[in-house]
């Protein structure tokens, strides 16, 4: 048989295997209002892998949102992005569906001033989260979400009335804390 | 049937004995903490569980003292008793230390807690697994707390801490919210709603010894109530009671003996319950039966007094004639 026959067959097989392996498998979007209204956009998609396991994943960040301090200068204002990919377990059985704990990682670059502080640098850490899904409609979801986790952080730190020096002239700074990492309140909709 | 309800007595104590417990709200403030609790009896019909919560937040290691700050250790024993499958109150005491700094202040505390004071919750049903259940406890504490602190601030420097020399220690109220996760090998719904039945079994024993004193107290004090005082077929009686109370006493005692204590004490014997209730029922028959002698002596001395003053002013009426 000639190559492109071989492909067509074996992408068709799979489009008819997906539906049949698929019956439980959801996939879902959604976007974390409360992060919205403290301007920082974000989204995230959730895949459900089994009876009670699934897998999220979502991503927000900001620059120079409405709330950032200016007190080091016009120039710096706060900026960040973070990942966040998640394991959760189902604790009913039906992904989606009400009490979720989860397990997640943290990565985050950050920028920000704070009270008179320059902060700088990256952070990722394990963490722990705890979620309640309230089933709105067929397809929408409202998600509450919790969590806090281990944040290890290394990168700058500088404060003082001075004109802000060259990044590689702040000094270091590193270590880790226990912290809330999560607050959500979320809208989910299911795609199929 | 007694064999049959001790087998499950038996049995009972492996389903759930132990639960596992963890503050989601502790954890919304990233302080990490669990609980264990046990059932203090193995009866299915226990409703006092003792628990021991560990909270702790460690002080952690960064190049600059952040600036703010929430450590804590806490060990806190409690004792609970469930009034039904769902509501609980109890009492807890705790130890903790702590230092806290709110972001933007230039002053933290540090210092011990200790203290104590009443719980109460409800506990209900969240999901039932096949070996074990999950339960979700809403609860609340409150207690007063000798707290011991010191000020603290952050140096000039930004990588140490300088503390204050002074302590001051005062009493504070303490308060706990909890909305926690209950693992356990059975859900609460159905664990603590059984009642002892031997409860049911000692109130009738109590019960059917009451009505036998009662009863054996009605044929005495009636027929001494009506002259007769002949408490059984016995015509002597009278002849004893009035020439040697002492002998009657003791032959009333007899018959106490006989109709009330023997039959009591026999059917305590051969009742369903444990030696330490038949123990408790024999020494409350006993009482019951000093009682009732103490109570005949009286109503004797009465009889005595009142016979003397009717022979007195017979004998009165007879000379004045």
């Amino acid at each position: 048989m000639a190559r492109p026959v071989k492909a067509y067959l074996l992408v068709m097989t799979l489009l008819l295997l997906l539906p049949l392996q698929g019956a439980a498998q959801r996939l879902a979007i959604k976007t974390n209002v409360l992060s919205l209204a403290t301007a920082t956009p974000n989204l995230g998609f959730e895949l459900v892998t089994g009876e009670r396991l699934s897998l999220s994943i979502s991503a927000f960040g900001s620059a120079n949102p409405y709330w950032s301090d200016h007190s080091l200068g016009e120039e710096t204002g706060t900026s960040f992005f973070a990942m966040r990919p998640e394991i959760r377990y189902w604790f009913n059985g039906r992904p989606l569906t009400r009490f979720y704990a989860g397990v997640n990682v943290l990565a985050a670059t950050y920028d920000f001033p704070l009270w008179g502080m320059l902060h700088k640098g990256t952070a990722a850490g394990p963490g722990l989260s705890f979620g309640y899904v309230i089933n709105l409609g067929k397809r929408l979801d409202l998600e509450f979400t919790s969590g806090a986790g281990l944040l290890f952080y290394w990168g700058k730190r500088f404060s003082g009335d001075t004109p802000l020096p060259a990044e590689d002239t702040m000094p270091d700074t590193k270590g880790y804390k226990l912290t809330p990492n999560q607050l959500g309140i979320s809208l989910v909709y299911i795609i199929k | 049937m007694a064999q049959e309800s001790s087998h499950t007595d038996e049995k009972e104590p492996s389903k759930g004995f132990l639960a596992l417990k963890t503050n989601l709200l502790e954890w919304t403030v990233a302080i990490p903490n669990v609980s264990m609790m046990i059932d203090l009896s193995g009866k299915p019909w226990n409703r006092s569980v003792a628990g021991i919560t560990l909270k702790y937040k460690w002080r952690t290691n960064e190049t600059y003292v952040p600036s703010y700050m929430l450590n804590l250790l806490e060990i806190r024993p409690e004792y609970r008793y469930y009034l039904n499958n769902k509501f609980f109150v109890g009492g807890y005491a705790a130890y903790n230390n702590f230092a806290a700094k709110l972001p933007g202040k230039s002053i933290g505390w540090t210092g011990f807690t200790a203290g104590g004071g009443a719980s109460a919750g409800m506990e209900l049903p969240l999901y039932q697994y096949r070996k074990s259940a999950l339960d979700i406890e809403f609860g609340l504490s409150l207690g007063a707390h000798y707290v011991l602190y010191q000020d603290f601030a952050i140096d000039a420097s930004q990588t140490g801490i300088d503390f204050s020399d002074t302590r001051s220690g005062r009493i504070l109220p303490y308060p706990e919210l909890r909305i926690a996760l209950v693992w356990r090998k059975t859900s609460v719904k159905g664990k603590y709603n059984s009642t002892n039945p031997m409860k049911e079994v000692y109130a009738r024993e109590r019960e059917a010894i009451q009505i036998n004193l009662d009863a054996t107290n009605k044929e005495t004090f009636d027929a001494m109530q009506q002259g007769r005082l002949k408490v059984y077929q016995n015509d002597v009686f009278q002849d004893l009671y009035q020439s040697d109370p002492d002998a009657y006493r003791a032959d009333f005692e007899a018959y106490l003996q006989e109709s009330f204590v023997d039959i009591a004490m026999d059917n305590i014997e051969r009742s369903r319950l444990d030696e330490r209730s038949k123990d408790k029922l024999r020494k409350w028959v006993d009482s019951l039966r000093n009682k009732t002698l103490a109570e005949f002596d009286k109503t004797v001395k009465a009889e005595l007094r009142k016979q003397k003053e009717t022979e007195a002013s017979a004998d009165k009426l007879k000379d004045n004639q």
